[in-house]
């Protein structure tokens, strides 16, 4: 005897199997749905889109300052791009870039982790007194930050007073490196609260189960905290990422680039190609690069953000 | 009987005492280490600042970090000058501004 199974009907009149063609497990897109997000997507175009896209022409002109470039300009074709292939000064700006943005991310989420574990431990009036420091500093506009280090690190600053050598110039000797520390100071207060709160998070029980089991704090870290921290440490590198490659602020303002081009960060040497040595197109170009580069973070930092909400 | 009422009512003020509990004592102990390390990291975000505050009192400011020529002229200054006087217009316009 043979069994014939036929689909049952639904409300609407529709067999199941007719309404199975429609997936459900994906995104489905409605053509009248352009209609209502176009006014979001007009902004988008104007405010976003036209003025990077004028940016990246402007790279491949000779537009100038002054002279008569700055009139009469127009396309050049890739001839900035073989100047930029060329440029030794462009070359040793992406190095400092690289350690300066790598060595703020390792300081940044090395301290913060740090700080905020040891804030879990700590007696209640540190906890508040510590916390409440490493907070203002990262409050602090980046201008007065820059100003606190570029004085602190000079000679006869505190640095050099309180390690008794009053004449130690350290911002002269080790530009980069003091630069990175004082990009390090003013954002170990946002890792700080963020792995902080992600901490607070992990339930005690887990950390428990873990110590039962004879782990040594080493594998505790590794094994429990480092895997359930994980999306907070990507999200942390990622903005300090982004904000360590555009904080020009601090770096004109302690040391404008130099000595020669020691911290000649990519966004100092875009300004001071576009707006000291008069080439804007040039400077354009170096903007370009760094938008390519900033975007990749972007786009690395979206897909794990999303990943997460799903 | 009497003796073991004596007993659960004697322990925890035993385990309430750090020296008579090793598994306290290790968590006074940790919560020291943790507060002594986080002051040292204090001192170390605060170094900076000092300069900060005092040039801000000191009416021979210069780069370098001494023991200011104390003043609060910079402050009078600060609270005489136009940037206040905005900011308190600034507030009136939002508080006449929010009123229902």
């Amino acid at each position: 005897m043979t069994v014939s199974v036929s689909p049952p009907d639904t409300a609407i009149g529709r067999s199941v199997p007719e309404l199975w063609k429609t997936r459900r497990d994906k995104i489905r897109f409605q053509w009248s749905s352009v209609l209502l997000l176009s006014p979001a997507l007009g902004l988008l175009v104007i405010l976003f889109l036209i003025p990077i896209g004028y940016a990246f022409y402007l790279g491949f002109t000779n537009l100038t300052l002054v002279g008569p470039t700055a009139v009469r300009w127009g396309w050049t074709g890739t001839q900035n791009l073989t100047r930029l292939a060329s440029d030794t000064t462009f070359t040793s700006s992406l190095w400092v870039t690289l350690f300066f943005v790598v060595g703020s991310i390792i300081g940044v989420v090395a301290m913060g982790y740090w700080l905020s574990s040891l804030l879990l431990r700590a007696q209640a009036w540190v906890r508040v007194l510590v916390g409440g420091i490493v907070v203002i500093a990262w409050m602090m506009p980046a201008i007065s930050a820059g100003m606190t280090w570029y004085a602190s690190t000079t000679a006869s600053g505190a640095f050099g007073t309180l390690t008794g050598h009053p004449q130690a110039d350290f911002l002269a000797n080790q530009p980069l490196l003091i630069v990175t520390l004082a990009n390090v100071w003013s954002q170990t207060g946002f890792a700080m609260l963020v792995i902080g709160a992600a901490l607070r998070n992990i339930p005690s029980e887990i950390l428990e189960a873990a110590s039962v089991e004879n782990a040594s704090s080493w594998q505790r870290f590794r094994m429990v905290v480092l895997p359930l921290l994980r999306p907070t440490f990507t999200a942390v590198v990622l903005i300090v990422a982004l904000l360590s490659l555009a904080n020009f602020s601090l770096i004109y303002v302690m040391t404008q680039g130099g000595p020669g081009n020691a911290t000649d960060i990519l966004p100092l040497y875009s300004y001071q190609q576009a707006f000291q040595f008069n080439n804007l197109a040039y400077g354009a170009l170096i903007g370009n690069v760094m938008v390519i580069i900033a975007s990749i973070f972007g786009v690395l930092y979206v897909r794990v953000a999303s990943r997460g909400a799903s | 009987m009497t003796a073991e009422v004596v007993a659960t009512l004697d322990t925890p003020f035993e385990l309430d005492r750090p020296a008579a509990n090793p598994e306290a004592r290790r968590t006074t102990v940790r919560r020291s280490v943790a507060s002594l390390l986080l002051l040292a990291f204090g001192v170390l975000f605060l170094a900076p600042m000092l300069w900060l505050v005092s040039a801000s009192f000191d009416s021979k400011a210069s780069w370098s970090v001494e023991w200011p020529h104390f003043t609060l002229t910079n402050f009078k200054q600060a609270l005489a000058g136009p940037l206040l006087h905005a900011l308190a217009k600034k507030m009136e316009v939002g508080i006449i501004d929010s009123r229902p």
